[in-house]
């Protein structure tokens, strides 16, 4: 089930919200923890024993750790951790990339070997990092080992984050597992925050995704430099706004549960350069590779070329985690040259240059960069990124006039809402409204500002329903995560 | 502080659960006349359908068509998308003068299955080796009212595919009428229906068909070119249908500010037998379709594998066979009074050999009609070989 459906939003989330509400507090992870799984099964139920399977075994692994530590044989827990990180990265590799291993040493050796052709589980990779994660730290101490099998699986199956992150780690949420005591305050914080996400996947995300998906599939004699900058932008605002989109309605369905999972986006477009750009990007999957990959590999510990050798693991592993192809590949890397490059001396470079220049060029390198994710075929990336240079195609063209028009507004609000404008724009007319009615009528000023802002939440949740109902537009991008 | 938060989240949980509620209650819709098509239900819950996910597919599908206030969610959709600037809305262009033109570019039309369908009208030509047989590809509407297109919007090429066609028929004639259509539609007082610039309309606004004047034109060109004079529109004495026709591109494009068409229709026309798949049927026009969405219907009632028009007292002995898309259906009545017999094959729907048919009836002129597009789109013309 994805969160844009109507069969999620009015009937599976009701459902859940009310059942949840008038549980008994002792039986609410049991209930989340079926709920979930009904929600994975809506859209893969034969994929639900994996999920199932991953959570029973990382569930043993962590009593297998403490019962060698309560029979004082610590030195066997490494290998328990080795079982762990090379089944569940096994299950992941076997469903993601056994095909394109195949396809690949077919393609090099020009005998075509047979595919497998398995549907890859949705969100394998985020549930796989998940479980990892409560593994690897109980190895290092520094969670406690889950005894209830109930509360585990609630947490790795936990519908709000399940099929597009946040990442979160056991170690974020062990707390909220056991003890959660959620605020009205912050369930409405939820439910706000959940209706601003869905309003910029659906209303934002989807209406520059179908500029993309016209573009991209533009003849090369209808091609301009133009039009292949134009559908790189809207896919650099699509993904964005789709992602951070699902994210935020993953933290405000967490808020509304009483669960705080950690932020994932922080304005990735108003970054100066690419190394800030990583800080601001899906940064639980940031966090994880570090703490799991970067910092066990020696970090920035070892010396300059252990450094950079461990950069390069990180960031090959970074593409493809994305999706099983070459370009996933060739966009990790291409991160890892460019912040290789920044750190070795562009970005004390950098700062002598005017602000404007540090953001246009990380702009340029960000844009360029999702045109390598979006183009999955070689070939086709290769003629793109010839169209993006001006190789063989002219500058302009009448198609390219005709969306940057149509689609002109659109990008001027997409690039608006980059930016913290309207949220502090929301917050000072707020701040202005409360003070000017709170001269006639003292507190009522709050409460009109109150009553104005959820009249708003209902118009962008409104529009929402009616663009997901008319049928417009709507995918889901993260099969191949 | 907390109570309007408590009413804040109950009124959002309210909110949806009421939307679901009636969904799932009163959702029993079978077809949206504004959107053209027939909507889903909810399934029957199979134990192996769920397995597959095939249930929850359609639950998830059904729950969309089926949720309350469907016609108007759609038309705000559109709105908003036209309220920040969007010039297209579900594949349609919104055209000036109230005018809606698919949105067909190079990309959406293969040029090798648009050539592999010109050579099997080749190979009809050479199955029908008696008849005169004659080819007329309607131009798509956006091609001859290019100035009522948004602003830079562009369609596919058509030049280079009347220009294919030109060199690749055989023994076919072709019959180009951009150039008639883009002339009258010039005409200032002219014989049919105006548009809101006071030019003729030869197509619909709303809809992809050509309007009964467009369809005139078109059995002109074709009567001239088989060496007949035709008759003028006013000799058909043309009356209104209805004016208050919703095409199909208003169905896709679901704009409120649309404004109907009107369909006219020739009325002078001889009398005939007319049978479709062997049914026979009692006149032209179905006019029941007035009351319907689908008002281009009226001609024959819609479309069939075969229609067979006998006149029953024509001046000669002359047969037209047609192979066609829908856009013939509204040309059809003007060719009646040239004819002994007009046979109509919509190969989207007929079962049986061509070839074997083309045998059993020849006919002194076959007519190949269909819109550009759609000919070029036609995936069903192989079995003119058959």
């Amino acid at each position: 089930m994805v969160f844009s459906s109507m069969v999620f939003l009015c009937g599976f989330l009701p459902v859940v919200l009310t059942v949840y509400a008038l549980c008994p507090v002792r039986f609410r992870n049991f209930f989340l923890f079926i709920a979930s799984l009904f929600f994975y099964a809506w859209g893969e139920p034969r994929y639900i024993v994996i999920m199932l399977f991953s959570t029973v075994f990382d569930y043993a692994n962590g009593i297998a750790m403490e019962y060698l530590d309560r029979r004082e044989k610590p030195q066997y827990r490494k290998w328990v951790l080795m079982l762990s990180v090379v089944v569940n990265i096994g299950i992941l590799c076997f469903f993601k990339y056994t095909d394109f291993v195949l396809e690949s040493v077919g393609t090099l050796t020009g005998h075509p070997l047979p595919l497998l052709k398995l549907a890859l589980p949705i969100g394998i990779s985020f549930y796989t990092f998940q479980t990892l994660s409560y593994t690897i730290d109980v190895y290092r101490r520094k969670v406690e080992v889950q005894h209830n099998i109930i509360d585990f699986g609630m947490y790795v199956c936990l519908f709000p984050q399940l099929i597009a992150g946040p990442i979160v780690r056991y170690s974020d949420v062990a707390e909220q597992i056991r003890n959660r005591r959620g605020s009205w305050e912050e369930r409405a914080y939820g439910a706000q925050r959940f209706i601003v996400g869905l309003a910029k996947k659906v209303l934002l995300a989807n209406q520059i995704g179908d500029l993309w998906s016209q573009i991209s599939v533009l003849p090369q004699s209808d091609m301009s430099m133009s039009a292949a900058w134009l559908g790189a932008i809207a896919y650099t605002f699509q993904i964005y706004f789709d992602f951070s989109g699902y994210s935020d309605m993953a933290i405000g369905l967490g808020h509304i549960l009483g669960f705080r999972f950690p932020e994932n986006f922080n304005y990735p477009y108003l970054s100066r350069s690419i190394t800030e750009f990583w800080r601001r990007w899906h940064m639980t999957l940031g966090t994880w590779f570090r703490e799991y990959v970067y910092i066990p590999l020696g970090g920035n510990r070892k010396g300059t070329i252990r450094q950079i050798f461990n950069l390069l693991v990180v960031w090959f592993l970074t593409g493809l985690w994305h999706g099983a192809g070459w370009n996933f590949i060739l966009w990790g890397l291409y991160f890892f040259v460019l912040l290789l490059v920044e750190k070795l001396f562009l970005l004390r470079e950098m700062g002598r240059w005017p602000k404007i220049f540090r953001h246009i060029y990380a702009l340029f390198f960000i844009v360029l960069g999702w045109a390598v994710f979006a183009c999955d075929d070689m070939s086709v990336l290769f003629s793109y990124l010839q169209s993006m240079f001006g190789v063989n195609v002219a500058a302009g063209n009448g198609i390219a006039a005709y969306y940057w028009q149509s689609y002109g507004w659109l990008l001027l609000i997409l690039v608006i809402g980059s930016t913290q404008l309207p949220k502090k724009a929301v917050r000072s007319v707020c701040t202005w409204l409360c003070t000017v009615t709170g001269q006639r009528f003292p507190a009522g000023g709050e409460r009109l500002v109150y009553v104005l802002r959820a009249a708003g939440l209902a118009v962008l949740l409104l529009i929402s329903v009616a663009l997901l109902v008319s049928g417009s537009y709507n995918p889901f991008l993260y099969f191949r995560f | 502080m907390k109570k309007k938060d408590i009413i804040f989240v109950v009124c959002f949980a309210a909110a949806l659960a009421i939307g679901g509620i009636v969904t799932v209650t009163a959702g029993h819709r079978e077809y949206s006349d504004n959107e053209n098509r027939y909507l889903i239900q909810f399934p029957k819950l199979v134990p192996e359908d769920v397995m597959t996910g095939e249930v929850q597919q359609e639950l998830t599908d059904a729950f969309n068509d089926q949720f309350p206030g469907r016609d108007w969610l759609t038309a705000l959709s559109t709105t908003v998308k036209k309220g920040i600037g969007m010039k297209d809305v579900g594949g349609v262009y919104l055209g000036k003068d109230h005018y809606y033109f698919e949105k067909i570019m190079n990309q959406n039309i293969s040029r090798t299955d648009y050539f592999q369908n010109l050579r099997f009208v080749n190979r009809l030509a050479s199955l029908s080796k008696d008849a005169e047989v004659t080819a007329l590809l309607v131009p798509s509407p956006g091609q001859i009212l290019k100035d009522k297109l948004p602003e830079h919007a562009s369609l596919y090429d058509a030049d280079a595919m009347y220009k294919t066609a030109k060199e690749t028929l055989q023994n076919v004639k072709l019959v180009d009428i951009r150039k008639d259509m883009k002339e009258v539609r010039k005409q200032q007082k002219g014989a049919g229906v105006q548009d809101s610039s006071g030019e003729t309309q030869v197509y619909y606004r709303t809809d992809h068909h050509w309007t009964q004047y467009g369809a005139y034109v078109g059995y002109k060109a074709y009567t001239e070119s088989v060496g007949r004079k035709a008759a003028s529109y006013k000799n058909f004495d043309i009356k209104e249908f209805s004016d208050a026709f919703y095409g199909t591109l208003y169905s896709k494009a679901l704009d409120s500010d649309a404004v109907p068409d009107t369909i006219e229709l020739p009325e002078n026309l001889p009398e005939a037998e007319i049978t479709c798949d062997g049914k026979e049927i009692d006149a032209v026009y179905d006019t029941a379709k007035k009351n319907e969405k689908d008002k281009y219907a009226v001609y024959f009632g819609g479309n069939y594998g075969e229609v067979d028009i006998r006149m029953k007292n024509p001046d000669n002995d002359r047969t037209l066979v047609i192979f066609k898309d829908s856009f013939a259906n509204s040309m059809v009545p003007f060719l009646m009074k040239d004819y002994a017999q007009i046979r109509m094959i919509d190969l989207r729907y007929f079962k049986r050999s061509v070839s074997k048919y083309m045998e059993e009836n020849p006919a002194d002129e076959v007519l190949v009609l269909y819109e550009m597009s759609s000919f070029a789109q036609a995936d069903k013309l192989n079995k003119l070989m058959k």
